[in-house]
């Protein structure tokens, strides 16, 4: 059903594309998807919030003064939602970040992050890292379309387990929205490369196409291969597999620690921990591996690293894949079970899809193309896009508003792995066999192990071990109540619900009795309860006020820096000639001296000095305009290349000449 | 254009047909001549799009339903594939002739 059509307006569902490193978001509009730029004009929005002394900071914005503020500004939280504090992948990755993270000291031992804002500490759950970063890319989608937008799907790792999903929709519930699907990647990317494909092929006219291909989604923080038959309108995964826990980021963390040795071997001394140090050298890494990828070598500078040294070296792309290699290797792990799961042969896979970004990586291509015996891979479709383009379709296809081919598509995923219950003796009972088809439940009878015993306890698990200890535990409960009488009589039937985002729900039932149980899984381990829920949503409320105010000066700054660029480009298009000697010099000593300002005052100046900035250099810039006999308004109408998120409200847009945007001033319909 | 096309035609919708079937066979509506791997997946994917639970906004419980008893019926036809065609015509007639009682 369409969700909140209210006044014959068209309510929209986006897609987000919620990513370890950067995040992207889609929106299905006018008959196709678009991604959405942020208010930076970058398509995609680094998943990173920082605290400075003044305000919160979302995305761009807060990663670009990571350097200068390391210890306030959070990023990775993809790695730590769904997990305990205790989790040895969260102890390693403890070591590399500069935030500071902290066990919430209850028996669920939850992990915390803790920053300093206005000289008081704050701790927050991932849960909530990752509700502001879904709230940033709201906001992105809600500036293009011109109005609120609450529903969403929301794209996770395909292997990411039930505790991990179940965070990760909890996330966007903090962040206010409507969460309509949560969504893996790869099958999101599969839509897109399906969509793509599509719109390139004629129509096959006697019967439908099958299609056999195999996703590659290695991304900043977690890796995904999955597998999938795909036809005109349905996209079915076959099997999928992965590793929730490694990318780009891991590739990184190697290229660091090798700078860190050779920089202690040439100065003899430990930049470890300098925290703005290993924040400088990070970034010269990441941009390094960037580079590798079309550059056989490259030099990593800083200057004055580390107690006044510089460092300084070079690195060949062979160094970065010697340093990475293991990795890489370990990447193909799951590419041959999951082909092995899906049961097809390698021939039979017509495409190998790559997407994420660290499938730019030479080495990772030349890997998996020689798994395929030297097979083209397709490259077609854009890495870093296709998550949030499909999620965007699938937004469309559950909520009825798309086009009706895209309302005709159906997506048929699977749970990535096993769920069972713990059997007398340790052993692992399967209900639901991993790459099982979802919406999904299975039943099983079970019965007492003693005689009268008149209740039981049902453990739950996750994987793919015998053994029950070897897995991973999601919860229990118990079951009371049973009349008391020899053991195998009583009849308890146990039943498995996973949901179509992969959640897993269970239920238990005295056959007798009809008693019944319900698990509330993941409250036993990890998960925030519903009352945690509401106070973070309280808090995210309280926390908007602060950030339409720091909204109203982003805006301020936005709407001069745009100023500015529209005026270069009227000064070098319009004749000169027509414009005065004198007119022309105050204009740009004008434009030098707004410029300074800014470099110097962007970061704390109030939405009325930028105001009063721009006013400034309008009547600069009016003088000329008035002269050279034409209005100002003219000329901008002839500029009408302008992107829609900077044109005023004359022009069919939403900005104030002030720089404010209406739609802040519309009240949410929700 | 946007709405909703209006619920499919009324009468005994496809869910409810899928959790009436006697047989796998009347699931997937295969005759047990016909049976092959291909013919399977085509006819899963056919009646996927007709009782898939996204492809409905009412009575969700038995779309939920009818679309678990799809997927096992596939999976059990998938498993007779390999089988003797005259075993699989026996089996279908022993289905066809008995009554299912499920809950």
């Amino acid at each position: 059903m369409p969700d909140g059509a209210d006044d014959g307006k068209k309510s929209y569902s986006m897609g987000i594309d919620l990513g370890t490193t950067y995040s992207c978001v889609g929106i299905f509009k006018d008959g196709e998807v678009q991604i959405i730029a942020n208010d930076q004009g970058n398509r995609t929005t680094p998943s990173y919030v920082a605290w400075t002394d003044k305000e919160r900071l979302l995305g761009d914005a807060a990663k670009n003064q990571v350097a200068s503020n390391p210890t306030n500004t959070v990023f990775d939280a993809k790695r730590l939602i769904g997990r305990t504090f205790q989790d040895p992948i969260v102890q390693a990755d403890l070591k590399l970040w500069p935030f500071r993270v902290v066990s919430d000291g209850s028996p669920d031992d939850k992990p915390l992050i803790e920053v300093m804002y206005q000289d008081v500490a704050k701790k927050f759950h991932p849960e909530e890292i990752s509700s502001m970063i879904l709230t940033k890319m709201k906001l992105t989608a809600e500036a293009f379309v011109g109005q609120r937008v609450r529903n969403a799907v929301i794209t996770v790792p395909a292997y990411f387990n039930d505790s991990q999903r179940q965070a990760t929709k909890d996330a966007g519930e903090i962040a206010g929205l409507n969460v309509l699907r949560i969504v893996n990647e790869p099958t999101a990317a599969a839509i897109a490369y399906g969509l793509d494909t599509k719109s390139k092929e004629k129509k096959t006219k006697s019967g439908e196409k099958e299609t056999n291909i195999l996703v590659f989604d290695m991304g900043g923080g977690t890796f995904d291969v999955s597998i999938l038959t795909i036809t005109d309108t349905v996209f079915e995964v076959k099997a999928t597999a992965g590793d929730p826990h490694l990318g780009g980021e891991d590739f990184d963390n190697r290229m660091l620690s090798y700078c860190i040795s050779e920089f202690r071997r040439k100065h003899k001394s430990d930049p470890t921990r300098n925290q703005r140090a290993i924040r400088r050298l990070r970034t010269q890494c990441e941009r390094a591996k960037r580079q590798l990828s079309t550059q056989t070598s490259v030099t990593i500078e800083v200057d004055s690293l580390h107690e006044g040294q510089d460092f300084n070296l070079r690195l060949s792309r062979a160094k970065f894949e010697e340093l990475c290699m293991d990795y890489f290797k370990k990447a193909m792990e799951p590419v041959s079970q999951c082909l092995g799961d899906s049961g097809l042969p390698k021939s039979q896979i017509s495409d190998v899809v790559l997407v994420g970004g660290s499938t730019r990586i030479p080495k990772v291509q030349e890997l998996i193309s020689s798994f395929f015996n030297g097979k083209q891979l397709c490259k077609e479709i854009n890495p870093d896009e296709a998550v949030a383009y499909g999620a965007a379709v699938q937004a469309a296809i559950v909520s009825g508003t798309g086009t009706e081919e895209v309302e005709n598509m159906l997506l048929l995923d699977v749970a990535p792995l096993s769920l069972g219950i713990e059997m007398a003796g340790g052993m692992m009972q399967k209900l639901i066999e991993r790459n099982s088809t979802i919406p999904t439940n299975k039943s099983q009878d079970f019965t007492t192990a003693e005689d009268y015993q008149d209740y039981v306890e049902i453990k739950v698990y996750e994987g793919e071990r015998a053994m029950v200890k070897d897995n991973n535990y999601l919860g229990k409960f118990v079951l009371t109540g049973i009349p008391k009488t020899l053991r195998g009589v009583p009849k308890i039937k146990v039943t498995f619900n996973v949901d179509s985002n992969g959640i897993l729900e269970v239920t238990a039932e005295d056959m007798k009795t009809h008693r019944k149980g319900e698990i509330q899984i993941t409250n036993e381990k990890g998960r925030l309860s519903q009352r945690d829920i509401e106070r973070m949503l309280q808090d995210a409320e309280a926390h908007k006020e602060e950030d339409d105010l720091a909204r109203g000066e982003m805006m301020a700054r936005e709407s001069i820096t745009v100023y500015m660029r529209r005026t270069r480009k009227a000064l070098e298009d319009i004749d000169s000639e027509k414009i005065l000697k004198r007119d022309r010099e105050r204009l740009e000593k004008k434009m030098e001296e707004v410029d300074l300002w800014l470099d110097e005052h962007s970061n704390k100046a109030t939405k009325e000095e930028f105001e009063a900035k721009q006013r400034e250099l309008e009547s600069a810039m009016n003088t000329i305009m008035l002269k050279i006999n034409r209005s100002e308004s003219d000329f901008w109408e002839q500029q009408a290349i302008l992107p829609e998120n900077e044109k005023t409200i004359e022009q069919g847009g939403y900005f104030l000449d002030s720089g404010l945007d209406i739609r802040d001033l519309i009240e949410d319909p929700d | 254009e946007n709405e909703l096309s209006a619920p499919r035609d009324g009468e005994c919708n496809d869910a409810e047909r899928v959790l009436m079937a006697r047989s796998p066979f009347e699931v997937l509506q295969i005759e047990p001549s016909a049976l092959d791997e291909k013919q399977v997946r085509t006819q899963y994917r056919k009646m996927a799009l007709r009782v898939h639970p996204d492809k409905q906004s009412e009575d969700a419980e038995t779309f939920k339903k009818a679309f678990a008893r799809l997927d096992a019926a596939k999976e059990a036809l998938e498993n007779l594939c390999g089988a003797d065609k005259a075993a699989v015509s026996e089996l279908h007639q022993v289905l066809q002739a008995e009554v299912h009682t499920r809950e």
